[in-house]
């Protein structure tokens, strides 16, 4: 039997991890984290790259070892924590639905909830490339969860549509692994991504980075054969005339991050203007109670700022059950 | 011979110009002395931080790839070799993060380490 927590985490990812210890730490005995996947740290898990933890440990750690670092401080604290426990809807007075493996469904009452349900990729739905969606069109996200976590292949000749960290960090994985990365195009003039992840996971490979260039057009029945890469205006629009053809059975799509808020916004939780969930100063929402840190209220660059932002999410959510309110 | 190096040591991303003159390494542009350091390695013997993942025997553990990390900075020309290994290691103990994978790589003279546990 799963008995009533004071506080209850939804997402056991950097954020929901830091907000949980620093509830404690706060006070707050009774807390429970639920999470969807079999395993603590989110998206932690799959970046098996460095670059983490600088500030939080002075360390360059990987995306795994900062995880692992949060998980034993939290088997020291003993927080419990449901794994394969998916919340599947919060209602406006904090009744929280939810189903796990292990438990089978369960309505619980917190007192206060924080919100640490990260973000998720735009997909190949979601963004306007004509064309069809054969298999091998994929974000990269989940390509590095099928190759990092899987351990599947993703392919042979990949373009990559998207320079942000996450699409320059596959360029350099899919390429050690084998594959012949031929290009990142990036629709802006210049590519979001940090300088050393252009230097480490482009230039050190000599993949081409092409600047102001998308996918104009996806070819492919049921697997993708190849795409027409075009040059933009200043309107972003794809110079068609002065578009060519590149063969690939691999199109990985890093085109952006969206905050994960349905579950709350459902409840009546308000959205800000960049998607996130809107927040007060004490990082709760429009509902009482509620509140929220990490990369649903707004998508972070850094897993350091990320843990800041949980362990204040805690500490205020511990006040707010301590109030009494 | 001559050579533009970007600096990656902090995020001001200097353009270092390294020549070589004689004995003599010259550098220009680079804004802090982090940066020549940097840049006259990276004309040298270019280092890199090597991660990859290795397979896991059955019945070990839940995880079936485990994430290793050079346990420092190794010569960016082997890091090929270094994913090829990875390919090849089949983890089978009950592994610690932290602990050895494969010792001295290679013979780099670096060890391959355990991101999580297992
Ligand atoms: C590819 C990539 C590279 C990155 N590189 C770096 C880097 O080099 N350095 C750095 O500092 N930062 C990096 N970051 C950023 C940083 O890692 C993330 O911003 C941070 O880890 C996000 O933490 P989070 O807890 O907000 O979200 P997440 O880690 O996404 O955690 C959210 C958790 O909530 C769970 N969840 C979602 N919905 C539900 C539900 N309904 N019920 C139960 N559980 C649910 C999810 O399963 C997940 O475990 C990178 C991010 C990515 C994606
Ligand atoms: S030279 Fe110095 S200031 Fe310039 S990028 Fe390198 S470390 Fe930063």
């Amino acid at each position: 039997m799963v008995k009533n927590p004071e506080l209850l985490i939804v997402g056991g990812g950097s954020a929901g991890m830091a907000a949980a210890l620093s509830a404690r730490k706060s006070g707050i005995q009774d807390i429970l984290i639920l999470e969807t996947d079999p395993y603590l740290g989110g998206v932690l898990r799959q970046c098996i790259h460095t670059g983490f933890g600088l500030q939080t440990f002075g360390e360059d750690l990987t995306g795994p070892e900062y995880a692992g670092r949060y998980q034993d401080m939290m088997e020291e604290e003993k927080i419990p924590y449901l794994l394969n426990t998916p919340v599947l809807e919060i209602l406006p007075d904090l009744t929280v639905l939810a189903i796990s493996r292990t438990e089978g469904y369960l309505e619980l009452h917190p007192k206060a909830i924080v919100a640490a349900t990260g973000c998720r990729e735009r997909s190949a739905g979601t963004i306007a490339i004509p064309g069809t969606r054969p298999a091998g069109v994929l974000t990269a996200g989940t390509a590095q969860r099928y190759i990092n976590i899987e351990g599947y292949h993703a392919g042979r000749e990949v373009v990559i549509l998207g320079s942000g960290d996450i699409g320059l960090i596959m360029a350099r994985r899919l390429t050690l692994e084998g594959a012949h990365v031929k290009c990142v195009a990036e629709l802006m003039p210049k590519s979001g991504g940090l300088t050393r992840n252009i230097v480490q996971c482009l230039e050190d490979f000599d993949i081409p980075l092409l600047l102001s260039t998308t996918v104009a057009e996806i070819h492919g029945k049921e697997r993708v054969t190849g795409v027409t890469l075009a040059p933009v205006d200043e309107n972003l629009k794809p110079i068609l005339e002065k578009s060519w053809y590149v063969a690939c059975d691999t199109l990985l799509l890093s085109v952006g991050l969206v905050p994960e808020t349905e579950l709350f916004s459902a409840a009546g939780a308000e959205i800000e203007r960049g998607n996130g969930l809107k927040v007060d100063e004490k990082l709760m929402t429009s509902i009482p109670g509620l509140f929220g840190c990490g990369n649903v209220v707004k998508v972070h660059d850094l897993v350091d700022r990320v843990s800041r932002q949980g362990e204040l999410a805690g500490r205020y959510a511990a006040e707010y059950i301590l109030g009494g309110k | 011979m001559e050579k533009k190096i970007t600096c990656t040591v902090c995020p001001r991303g200097c353009t270092i110009l390294a020549i070589r003159e004689g004995e003599k390494l010259k550098l220009t542009g680079a804004a802090c002395p982090r940066g020549e350091a940097y840049a006259r390695e990276e004309f040298t013997d270019p280092k890199r931080m090597f991660t990859s993942t290795v397979r896991v025997a059955e019945g070990i553990s839940e995880i079936t790839l485990l994430p290793v990390k050079s346990a420092g900075p190794v010569p960016k020309r082997i890091l090929f070799d270094l994913a090829e290994l990875c390919r090849e290691v089949m983890v089978t103990e009950t592994l610690k993060r932290g602990d050895v994978v494969v010792q001295n790589a290679l013979g780099c003279g670096v060890d391959l380490i355990a991101g999580a546990n297992l």
